[in-house]
């Protein structure tokens, strides 16, 4: 009975969850000077194919904490609401000269410098489920 | 051929199919590097400069077969990201030395392992939502004296994130994998991970989560490879559902504090002893201590309910305090490290037949299949060096402590107290954008054990081993 119980709850939350899809329009984060260091996380997090590594509807905190575990840090950390500077892009890139670069170069740099790191790392270190969670088979 | 089996028939054509995708990626290589740096019109990015070197004729190649794939396979640009889909394939082949292969067995074999894993991912963005599929096959083998197994594994993930305002995101992930265990007759495990989560931002500073999380793990080993009286429970089939929820709040800019609640039903197929319920209440944290130091925390309890009694008298519940402690730190801007401890309750399964995508301390990840709870405090650490674009090293170091009561083992009713530690360093060379080697060598010891004499077969015997892997990563 457990199990017919447990069965239909998810069926009943997967199908509402599409139910509720309205039309789709404009991307939520758009790569855009100005952006805040929030979006641009979760744009880069995207940008180097690790979007699987959050969860599912993982947000901004869940995007700088995992850049963070990669070692991914601007100069004073992250500040999800401030804008995402070209002093910060330089401090991700580690690279004192890149600070005269343009915006968009910064941006194609880190992008390809943290996705370097993540492809360094993927084979490693990454446990989706907190401390807190029930265990689950190791793979 | 029983259901769910992979007879040889199938393995074989696992083996050629792995060929022909290895062949498809290598072929094109070599043919394009044949004709050579006029053709590429300048060298990958990260490439060795032109020097008319092999590996720079591999970097060249792999340029051209990129900017010669249609515009899906070609890596986005940064403008196009989240806009525009992209298919991705990827390889990854190591191979190595493991001087003790049976860890906790009672017979020692030092053996060659090796495996290669192709897949392929493709995302596609379309306005809010956002879809990504991969698939990654493997194949491995390990070569011993006394240890001959071959591995087919399969691997399906799928992810759909809707952004529905631009305060509620909705997720929906997925994950199956399928797998064979070596030495049980292509028998098959299975595992599916279901996840649907909905994160809201409240208010400014207040974003909430909610999630429900649906796993199925299937063993179908045949109990006659068992040399075991308690065949009807080392059955570890289960179900396993669980929802939660969670508060994360800014307090400041630095801290960001929020509680969270997880349930859990857990329900065995055969094995009811490890039958059982879990409610999860706790506080989670984390602290930006300094513009380079992040910490984080939890705190909480957990009550485990099961179903049936461990003995007689008692072992109806567990009831533990969890929690946890970690911080990273980057030191200057090359080196980045971290430290984490937990405290955890956990059940047990047996996987140390799957070939983890995760070298660094997998041996501590397999807790075999008796106990139904079972406490475990874990620390590890890891380093990475950045020694330039192309050259880092790491190192990582893990400590794992169990403890579990008598009445908890389902099987033979023996508690557990025992250490497990590994370490290791990793020397990582990036050729180009596309191409990375590496090589590991990693050390383990589980020395100390349950208090009892070894029983042939089962249960877990000290284990030392060294071992040594080195291979390659191919992203186009």
């Amino acid at each position: 009975m457990r199990k017919e119980i447990v069965g239909l709850g998810i069926f009943i939350f997967v199908i509402g969850l599409f139910i509720t899809l309205p039309a789709t329009s404009q991307a939520q984060v758009e790569l855009k000077e100005g952006m805040t260091q929030g979006d641009f996380a979760l744009w880069l997090v995207q940008a180097i194919g690790a979007q699987a590594k959050l969860p599912p509807a993982g947000g901004a905190d869940d995007a700088i904490y995992f850049l963070t575990q990669l070692g991914a840090v601007p100069e004073g950390g992250w500040q999800k609401d401030d804008e995402m500077t070209t002093e910060a892009l330089a401090d991700l890139l580690g690279d004192e000269d890149s600070a005269n670069l343009s915006w968009d170069d910064l941006v194609e740099k880190v992008r390809d410098h943290i996705q370097e790191i993540f492809d360094e790392r993927k084979l490693g270190t990454f446990r989706a489920l907190s401390p807190a969670t029930a265990s689950v088979p190791a793979v | 051929m029983k259901k769910g089996q992979l007879g040889n028939k199938e393995k074989r054509i696992h083996q050629i199919l792995i060929v022909i995708f290895t062949a498809l990626l290598i072929l094109p290589t070599v043919a394009f590097a044949d004709e050579g740096p006029a053709a590429s019109g300048g060298t990958a990015s990260g490439g060795n400069g032109g020097g008319g070197g092999f590996f720079s004729r591999i970097g060249d190649s792999l340029s051209n077969l990129t900017s010669g794939l249609p515009s899906i396979f070609q890596e986005l640009s940064p403008a196009d990201v989240g806009h525009k889909p992209r298919v991705k394939p990827h390889f990854a082949f190591n191979q190595g030395f493991h001087s003790n292969v049976r860890l906790g067995g009672d017979q020692k074999d030092a053996a060659w392992q090796a495996r290669v894993a192709p897949g392929i991912t493709v995302s596609i963005p379309s306005g809010k939502l956002y879809s990504e599929v991969d698939y990654t096959y493997g194949f491995s083998t390990t070569q011993g004296r006394k240890t001959n197994a071959n591995i087919n594994t399969h691997n399906v993930s799928a992810l759909a994130r809707y952004d529905l305002t631009v305060d509620t995101t909705l997720g929906v992930a997925n994950n199956i994998q399928l797998s064979e265990v070596p030495g049980a007759g292509g028998d098959t495990f299975i595992l599916e991970t279901g996840t649907a989560q909905v994160t809201h931002r409240i208010a400014p500073k207040l974003t909430a989560s909610a999630w429900d999380t649906f796993q199925w793990f299937k063993d179908q080993t045949e109990t006659e490879t068992v040399p075991f009286v308690a065949k009807d429970k080392y059955n570890n089939e289960f179900i396993d559902n669980g929802v939660g929820i969670s508060l994360g709040y800014d307090a400041t800019k630095d801290l960001k504090v929020g509680p969270s609640f997880t349930w859990n039903i857990r329900n065995f197929e055969d094995n009811n002893d490890k039958d059982y319920w879990q409610i999860s209440p706790g506080v989670n944290g984390s602290y930006r201590l300094g513009p380079k130091t992040t910490v984080n925390g939890n705190f909480g309890w957990a009550f485990r309910r099961f179903d049936k009694k461990g003995s007689t008298t008692t072992g109806r519940s567990e009831s533990e305090l969890v929690y946890g402690a970690g911080f990273n730190h980057k030191l200057g801007r090359k080196l980045i490290w971290s430290v984490q401890y937990a405290k955890t309750l956990q059940d047990t399964f047996d996987t140390s037949f799957v070939n983890r995508d995760t070298p660094e301390a997998v041996a501590l990840d397999n807790l075999d299949r008796d106990f139904r709870v079972i406490k475990s405090h874990r620390v590890g650490g890891s380093a990475t060096y950045h020694l330039n674009e192309k050259n880092s090293v790491s190192a990582f170091g893990d400590v794992q402590f169990l403890f579990a009561d008598d009445v908890d083992n389902t099987i033979t009713k023996r508690e557990n107290r025992e250490k497990a530690m590994e370490v290791g360093a990793r020397y990582t060379y990036r050729f180009n954008r596309y191409i990375t080697f590496d090589v590991l060598y990693a050390f383990g010891r589980r020395f100390e054990r349950e208090n009892r004499p070894p029983q042939p077969g089962v249960g877990r015997e000290d284990y030392t081993f060294h071992k040594v892997t080195g291979g390659v990563n191919i992203a186009v």
